[in-house]
């Protein structure tokens, strides 16, 4: 359910759909405005869970409103980069981030966050034209966005570090054989047993694009208590679960 | 189909394949279904399935479909008895083994649409520690982890429930000991199990029961039948009726 506030704000339906649109921005939702003729005006907005499954969302889609949906519809994983303010697609991503953090919390399914600086001197144009390449490569769920005049932010919820890291050497392959410029990733993972707060979260994978920046290799990346994430098995423990095979043979 | 029942979820593993987890879980379906409890077993191994292959059966449909074409679970249901019923998974389909986030999210919502109509979920996973294994085991309300008396079966084990509680916080584990010559070997193996566990992962495991060498076992295997069925005087029949005993209780 999505909860307007403010809703004395809305002069006509045009401006409601709008306040929805601003306040579903923090969930993990895809809005579809639904017309009754295409390039009409939109009469509804279709709120589909994003991680629903394509085939899912291509039902959900017919059984709701066949041949009505406008040619509106945005594609949900670069939404923001249709935005004319970068500082906006920003904030709206951080939302995004928000909602996804509460999702690990809830689901305990990790997530990760990229960022991708193109090229340091890169201008909106050069951005624009990467997230192009990148729609290619991102599965659905992704979520790529504007971070500054020169990084993408992409949000890859359910891939843990090992994956994110395949994921962002693909990238970079990807970016690096079609950009002129170094192409540099900062990579941050967030568990379910240590949620970070967004701000946090983004400021990590900051710090690891400096490092990316400043240093020799080109994709660093954070994982919050790596430590505590080392799941193998010791050979202290090993040696005390044989220890009662070998009671016998001792004795 | 009654619906709105709060059913309990009960994830299967163990790690090591060929521990028992299949054989074990068919038995305990049919062992909780004898005492009139409605019973769901999905099979959770999605591309290597064996379930349908150990109790004869000739499926039309699976689980693929409802990841794929997004069929409703209850199309593809098999009942084997009276209160146990079958969700089928394919096998030799690799991609139902590495399914993304996205198909994983869809798949659960599947899955919690219908769980509401059982007393019981048991999953059957895969062996190992993939990422479906962990999935279901932290969908489930109580994990079993089945192992035997080798070497082998008691490290994968204990990795497995290492992951779980490292990575998805689980406190709670329920460890079965199959294949025991004795009921002391039986005990001698979790006492060891739960010294280790508790020494270097803080988790006191409890103990839900085992089950002894039985040529029975092997015979309903070869038969596509559960013991229980087959057999059920037979001493790992027993065993099973008094695990299922323990979790009604």
């Amino acid at each position: 359910m999505v909860k307007v506030k403010n809703q004395q704000r809305a002069e006509n339906f045009a401006d409601f759909l709008h306040l929805l649109e601003e306040e579903a921005v923090r969930f993990p939702v895809e809005l579809i405005p639904v017309a009754e003729a295409a390039g009409s005006a939109p009469q509804a907005l279709l709120v589909l869970d994003r991680t629903l499954a394509a085939q899912r969302k291509v039902e959900l889609k017919k059984a709701l409103g066949a041949g009505r949906i406008p040619q509106t519809n945005r594609e949900p994983h670069i939404a923001l980069l249709d935005d004319a303010d970068a500082l906006s697609g920003a904030e709206s991503f951080q939302d995004s981030v928000r909602a996804e953090l509460v999702r690990v919390k809830k689901s305990r399914l990790p997530c990760s966050l990229l960022l991708i600086r193109i090229d340091k001197t890169a201008d909106r144009g050069l951005l624009t034209k990467t997230a192009a390449t990148l729609k290619k490569a991102i599965a659905c769920d992704h979520h790529l966005a504007p971070f500054d005049h020169a990084t993408l932010a992409m949000l890859l919820p359910g891939l843990n570090r090992d994956r994110a890291l395949r994921q962002a050497g693909a990238i970079h392959q990807c970016l690096a054989a079609d950009t002129a410029g170094r192409v540099t990733i900062g990579l941050a993972v967030c568990m379910a047993r240590a949620v970070p707060a967004a701000d946090e979260f983004m400021a990590m994978a900051l710090s690891e694009l400096q490092k990316a920046e400043y240093e020799a290799g080109d994709i660093f990346y954070s994982f919050h208590h790596q430590d505590d994430d080392a799941c193998g098995v010791t050979a202290e423990e090993r040696t005390q679960l044989f220890s009662f095979l070998n009671r016998g043979k001792k004795e | 189909m009654e619906k709105n029942r709060k059913p309990q979820i009960i994830c299967i593993s163990s790690g090591k394949g060929g521990v028992g987890k299949t054989s074990f879980t068919i038995n305990l379906a049919a062992a909780l279904s004898a005492k009139s409890r409605k019973v769901l077993l999905i099979d959770g191994d999605l591309g290597l399935a064996n379930v349908d292959v150990m109790l004869g059966l000739n499926v039309k449909h699976t689980l693929r479909e409802t990841v794929e074409e997004g069929r409703d679970p209850l199309e593809i249901l098999v009942e084997i008895m009276p209160g146990f019923f079958v969700l089928p998974a394919s096998s030799g389909v690799p991609e139902m083994a590495n399914l993304s986030y996205e198909e994983q999210a869809f798949l659960t919502d599947s899955l919690e649409h219908i769980v509401g109509n059982f007393d019981f979920v048991l999953v059957d996973t895969a062996a190992g520690v993939g990422e479906s294994v962990l999935w279901f085991n932290n969908w489930a309300d109580k994990n079993l982890t089945i192992l035997s008396p080798d070497p082998t079966a008691m490290t994968d084990a204990y990795a497995l429930i290492k992951i779980m509680k490292t990575r998805y916080n689980k406190e709670d584990f329920h460890l079965i000991i199959n294949n025991v010559k004795s009921r002391k070997e039986a005990q001698e193996v979790f006492a060891n199990m739960s010294t280790v566990l508790e020494n270097f992962l803080g988790v006191k495991p409890n103990y839900q029961g085992a089950i002894p060498q039985d040529s029975a076992v092997a015979s309903a295997v070869r038969q596509q039948r559960p013991f229980l069925v087959s057999q059920p005087k037979a001493r790992a029949s027993m065993a099973v009726m008094e695990i299922c005993n323990k979790i009604l209780s």
